[in-house]
Formats: structure tokens, C-alpha cells, sequence
């Protein structure tokens, strides 16, 4: 695992890419670049106590000395972080957590559901570098740009399912999910999935269901980002204890974890 | 200058005194792979109990203004594990590693004082945890409770014993005093403050333990107020801990009569806090020309 530090970075770039959706770019001197699809990074908001917590989020995409995140407006310290302009400075600890792992011997399908995207963004831009075959079943509730920027960058491969039928299908991505998988010419896959929780029970049940592996990347409330407080555990399957979301995670086994 | 920033309790020596609260360090493990964690006083694991406990349901974390509240519920995976897998890790640190332990009933207080016995530095006694429906909070509210809990981890250990106060109580001096007549080698103040935040919507509590225990700058003020009336009631060395997010706080602790400090959430928005608590405590006697801490403890009094 690559060694975790708080980088005093940079914003080179912010934009806001879709209805609350923001796209910033940082410079944190001195990181390798090096990250798994998955992990995360805890962003300091600024030097006063209020808000008085990191955020977690999740890595789009990094390289030398680069981190872009996707920041969705959904409150006070998301709302202060898509209000960072250029040259604005922030403290961002990482990368954290386990990510994902891919099973290459198998047809990758990554199911997101609405800012669930991020991570899956990530392990697409992997996959698609190192010439992988992989889908996206890509849901939200209404057509958005975001939807469309990843068609331009993943074109044909995504598989677009929208509540209202704006774009693709009308459906959910769950309820999709399984005639998607059946139309595949392939024999085996493996499913990564991220986004909304009552959409990750029902992937976890379909692949279980079906014996197809699932993997999922969870969110829960965080404090430290780093395995010290315990506020972020979730439950095992069939297990006693606990796992934290964290550390252990944010990618679990779907039999892994109980959600 | 060389200053000197020794401290004692008991026999027990700290190189410095900056120590890390229960609870927000973990074990120490993770935190040494981001910093030296040998160059602290000490750290203070978290709470042991002698079962193993899964915790309270989630969310066990909201925020709240200039702090949060938590509802951990003391999840740990109890004392056997603790002495087996833990123990040996962190047993090479080059820093007083104190056990903090939680009984559910002054017999598992015994019990788990008996276990650590020669095995860390000292044993403090967290009598003060808002989140557990069993013992607690509860042992630390009441007078004759608390000796109890003090008195039979006293027999049972040679180890210096630190006993961890809640202030949600009218009078923690009274409960101090209580500690240090039943053999308390020191107190440390304060764990939580009990509170708890509403979801207006769903039309209850954010937090699915219910309520929680509030840390961070929220309370500082306090915890320094509760530090400074405790401090003049005792002989034995105090411990503050609250809020400290920066040497200056840290500063106005000892001056209110803490001898030691303990750096708790603070970890979680600079994981090197206490590390920087502690390079700023002693810059600052370098600058003020303070040759031992020792000189400013307490050193602030009513006219
Ligand atoms: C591993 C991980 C990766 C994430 N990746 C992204 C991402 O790439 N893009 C993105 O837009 N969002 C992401 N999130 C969610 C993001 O962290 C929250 O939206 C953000 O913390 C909300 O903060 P706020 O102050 O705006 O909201 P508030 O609701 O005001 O926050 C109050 C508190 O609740 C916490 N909180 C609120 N919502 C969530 C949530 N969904 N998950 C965890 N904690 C929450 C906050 O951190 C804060 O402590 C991720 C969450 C996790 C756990
Ligand atoms: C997430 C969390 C977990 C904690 N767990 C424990 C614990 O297990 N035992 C204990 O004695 N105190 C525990 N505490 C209390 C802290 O040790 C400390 O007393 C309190 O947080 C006040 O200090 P602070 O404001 O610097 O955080 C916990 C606090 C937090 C925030
Ligand atoms: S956020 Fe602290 S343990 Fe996961």
C-alpha cells in the first residue's frame, strides 16, 4: 500500500460540469500519481473549525503530482468545497482504503447509480488503458451532462438507463441489470458497483442470486479516514464484529458486508 | 535552552507530556505509519473491555458546530484479543502506552486490571463513556460508584492508575477527590459531553445510538473550566484533555493545572496534531524562556 499523506495542495482548475456538479483539478506536490480505482482522499475544508470534519471522496482520476475529484453539492461542506477557486490551497490526506481489484479473466460490468460514477470512472479509465473489455450500466434519474461526458469517453460501452426515460432506457440500473448481463456474449463477469445503498443491496442480491462476483464500494459517516475512530464500521455477513468502511474498505465483496 | 518537558505520575515517567486520548488513535499502528509516534508522551489505546463489542448501529458520527458527536459505543474486539494480537505490536513503541478499560460492572474493572498488570505503562479507567447502556458513564456519576471501580482496580494492579472523569456530572471536583482517596495516581478530564442531534424530517435523532458525546473545540472552554477547579482540589496530577487542537490550547490547559494533555478528535483533521501539539509547546517555552513545564502548570489563579 502506498503511504498515506496529507498533501498541501493546489486548485489548478474547478468547473462546474453539470446542475451542482463540480470537476477540480488539484496539484499535490510530491504525489506518485500511484492510487487504486476506489480509494479515496479526505479533504480539508479550510483552517477554522466549522466545518469541523474532513470530507471523503473519492479519486476520478490522478497522476504525477494530479487529482481531479467530482464534488456534488448536497450540503455545507460539499457547497464550500465546490466554491474553491484556482490557486485556493487545501489540505488532502491520502490515498485511503482498499480498491478495487479486478478480476481480468472476466468480463467487468460497473453498475453506477448517480455520483456513484466516481470511483467506476476511475477503474473504467484502467480498464480502457490497458485495452480491457467492460461495460457501464450507468443509471440517473434524468438525462445530465455527466451522462453525457461519459459517453464521449466511453461511448458505446456504456449502457444508459434513466428514471424518465430522457436518455436510454427507462428504468433503474438494478432492474436493468439482468437482461443487460444475459444479452453479454460472454460467460463470465464480475460486477463493480457504486451508488445509492438501496442500489447496492439489489445488485449484491442479484450476483449472489446468479453466483456472479459482486464488489461494491460503500460510503458511510467518517471522521478520520484512516481506521482510528470506529465511526465508519458496517457490519460482516454471517460474521460477528465489524469491518471499517475506511480502511477495510470502501470496496467490500458483496457476502462480505451487510447492508 | 534545553527545556524540560518530563512529567510523572506515580513513578511512571513521560518524556513529554502530550499524550493521545482514547479512542482517536486507535492502537497507535496506523497513526505510526504517518508519523514517529515514539516521540510522544504516551498514547492511550482504546477502551478494552473483557468481551469483545460489536458497537451501536450506524451513524455513529454527525458533526456538529466547531466539533461532533459520537456514538461508538466502544467497539473493541475485547481483552484476550487485545493481549494476544495488539499487545505485542505496539509493546516495541518507544512511548508509554497506557490501556484505557471499561467494565460493565466494578468485578470486570478488577478483572481487566488483573490481565494488564506488567504488560503496559498504566491502566486509565474510562468511568465516563456516554454511550454504553451498561456501566460507563454511570460509575462516574456516582460518588460511592466510583470508589468502588477505583478502589478494586487499585488492588489489583502495581501499574499506574488514571482515572478518565465525565463531566456530565454538577460537581467533577467531588468525583476527582473521590478518585484520589480510593488510590488514584491521576485523573484525566474530560471524556464527552452527552448531547445528540435531530434529523427534522425524519423526526429523529441523527445518531443511531440516539444520543452521543460531544468533543472537539465545541468544548474547550469547558473541559479547560473543569481542568483548572479540579486542579486545586488535588495533590495527584491532572490530565486535560478536550477540544486541544493547537499548542496555545494545549498551553491553557497546563495553565489551568493539567500536567499532562491528551490531543483526542483533533487526530482527525490533522492526523499530525499531536505530533504539532507538541513541537508548538515547546517552541513556545523556547520563545517565553520557560525552562520546565512544570514552571507554568497551574499557574493561573483567581486574583
Ligand atoms: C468513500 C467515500 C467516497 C465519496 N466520494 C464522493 C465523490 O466522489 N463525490 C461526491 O460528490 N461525494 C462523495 N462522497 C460523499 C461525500 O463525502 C458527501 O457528500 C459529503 O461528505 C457531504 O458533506 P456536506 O457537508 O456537503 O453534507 P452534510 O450533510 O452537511 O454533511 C454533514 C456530515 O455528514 C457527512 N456525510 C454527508 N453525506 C455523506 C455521505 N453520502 N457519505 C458519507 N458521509 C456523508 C459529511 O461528511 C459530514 O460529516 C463520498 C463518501 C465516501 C464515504
Ligand atoms: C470517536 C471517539 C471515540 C472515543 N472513544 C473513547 C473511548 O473508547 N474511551 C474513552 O475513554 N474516551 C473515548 N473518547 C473520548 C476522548 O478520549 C476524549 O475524552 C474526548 O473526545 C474529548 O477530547 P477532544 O475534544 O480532544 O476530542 C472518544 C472520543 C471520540 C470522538
Ligand atoms: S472514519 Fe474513522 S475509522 Fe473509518
Amino acid at each position: 500500500m502506498n503511504k498515506i499523506r496529507d498533501y498541501y495542495s493546489t486548485v489548478v482548475n474547478n468547473t462546474l460540469i453539470d446542475n451542482n456538479i463540480y470537476l477540480i483539478e488539484m496539484f499535490l506536490p510530491e504525489f506518485d500519481g500511484k492510487a487504486e480505482p476506489g480509494q479515496f482522499m479526505m479533504i480539508k475544508i479550510d483552517e477554522t473549525y466549522d466545518p469541523f470534519l474532513r470530507r471523503p471522496y473519492s479519486i476520478l482520476e490522478c497522476k504525477k503530482e494530479r487529482l481531479k475529484i467530482l464534488v456534488k453539492i448536497v450540503g455545507k461542506g460539499s457547497e464550500m468545497i465546490a466554491q474553491k477557486k484556482k490557486k485556493d490551497r487545501l489540505y488532502v490526506l491520502g490515498p485511503l482504503g482498499v480498491g478495487f481489484s479486478v478480476d481480468k479473466n472476466s468480463h467487468s460490468v460497473l453498475v453506477a447509480g448517480g455520483m456513484g460514477i466516481a470511483p467506476l470512472w476511475f477503474l473504467a479509465r484502467g480498464l480502457m488503458k490497458g485495452k480491457k473489455k467492460f461495460s457501464i450500466v450507468y443509471g440517473e434519474r434524468t438525462a445530465s451532462l455527466l451522462g453525457k461526458e461519459m459517453d464521449k469517453t466511453f461511448g458505446e460501452r456504456v449502457f444508459f438507463v434513466t428514471d424518465d426515460g430522457s436518455r436510454g432506457l427507462k428504468s433503474t440500473a438494478s432492474d436493468a441489470l439482468p437482461s443487460f448481463l444475459d444479452n453479454l456474449p460472454y460467460r463470465e463477469s464480475t460486477i463493480y458497483a457504486c451508488g445509492p445503498h438501496g442500489m447496492l443491496k439489489e445488485v449484491i442480491n442479484f450476483g449472489m442470486g446468479r453466483n456472479i462476483p459482486v464488489y461494491v464500494s460503500l460510503e458511510e459517516r467518517m471522521a478520520c479516514g484512516i481506521g482510528v475512530c470506529l465511526g465508519c464500521s458496517v457490519k460482516r455477513k454471517g460474521k460477528y464484529g465489524f469491518l471499517t468502511v475506511c480502511r477495510d474498505g470502501p470496496v467490500f465483496k458483496g457476502d462480505e458486508v451487510e447492508i | 535552552m534545553k527545556i524540560d518537558l518530563s512529567t510523572k505520575i506515580g513513578k511512571l515517567k513521560f518524556k513529554n507530556p502530550v499524550l493521545t486520548a482514547s479512542g482517536t488513535f486507535g492502537y497507535g499502528l496506523l497513526i505510526n505509519e504517518i508519523f514517529d509516534i515514539s516521540r510522544l508522551g504516551g498514547i492511550i489505546t482504546k477502551s478494552i473491555t473483557i468481551r469483545s463489542r460489536p458497537g451501536n448501529p450506524a451513524p455513529r458520527i454527525v458533526e456538529a458546530a466547531c466539533g461532533m458527536l459520537n456514538s461508538i459505543g466502544l467497539e473493541n474486539k475485547g481483552i484476550e484479543n487485545f493481549l494476544d494480537e495488539v499487545l505485542p505490536k505496539i509493546k516495541s513503541f518507544n512511548t508509554n502506552v497506557i490501556a484505557s478499560i471499561a467494565g460493565e460492572t466494578v468485578d470486570e474493572y478488577g478483572r481487566l486490571a488483573e490481565k494488564l498488570d506488567r504488560n503496559v505503562s498504566a491502566i486509565e479507567v474510562n468511568i465516563s463513556c456516554p454511550n454504553v447502556k451498561k456501566g460507563g458513564m454511570s460509575f462516574g456519576q456516582d460518588l460511592s460508584s466510583t470508589k468502588k471501580v477505583v478502589k478494586k482496580v487499585r488492588r489489583k494492579t502495581s501499574l499506574p492508575v488514571i482515572v478518565k472523569l465525565t463531566p456530565n456530572i454538577t460537581r467533577i471536583e467531588d468525583i476527582a477527590k473521590a478518585s484520589e482517596e480510593s488510590g488514584a495516581d491521576a485523573v484525566s478530564i474530560v471524556n464527552t459531553y452527552e448531547g445528540f442531534s435531530i434529523d427534522i424530517y425524519r423526526r429523529n435523532s441523527k445518531l443511531g445510538g440516539f444520543s452521543g458525546g460531544l468533543s472537539g473545540p465545541a468544548i474547550k472552554p469547558l473541559a479547560l473550566f473543569a481542568v483548572w477547579k479540579v486542579a486545586k482540589n488535588i495533590d495527584v496530577p491532572v490530565i486535560g484533555c478536550g477540544g486541544i487542537m493547537n499548542f496555545s490550547d494545549a498551553i491553557e490547559f497546563f495553565m489551568a493545572g493539567a500536567s499532562l494533555i491528551e490531543v483526542g478528535s483533533a487526530t482527525f483533521s490533522d492526523p499530525n496534531a499531536s505530533l504539532r501539539i507538541l513541537k508548538g509547546v515547546k517552541h513556545f517555552l523556547e520563545e517565553e524562556n520557560i525552562k520546565s513545564i512544570k514552571e507554568i502548570v497551574g499557574i493561573v489563579d483567581e486574583n
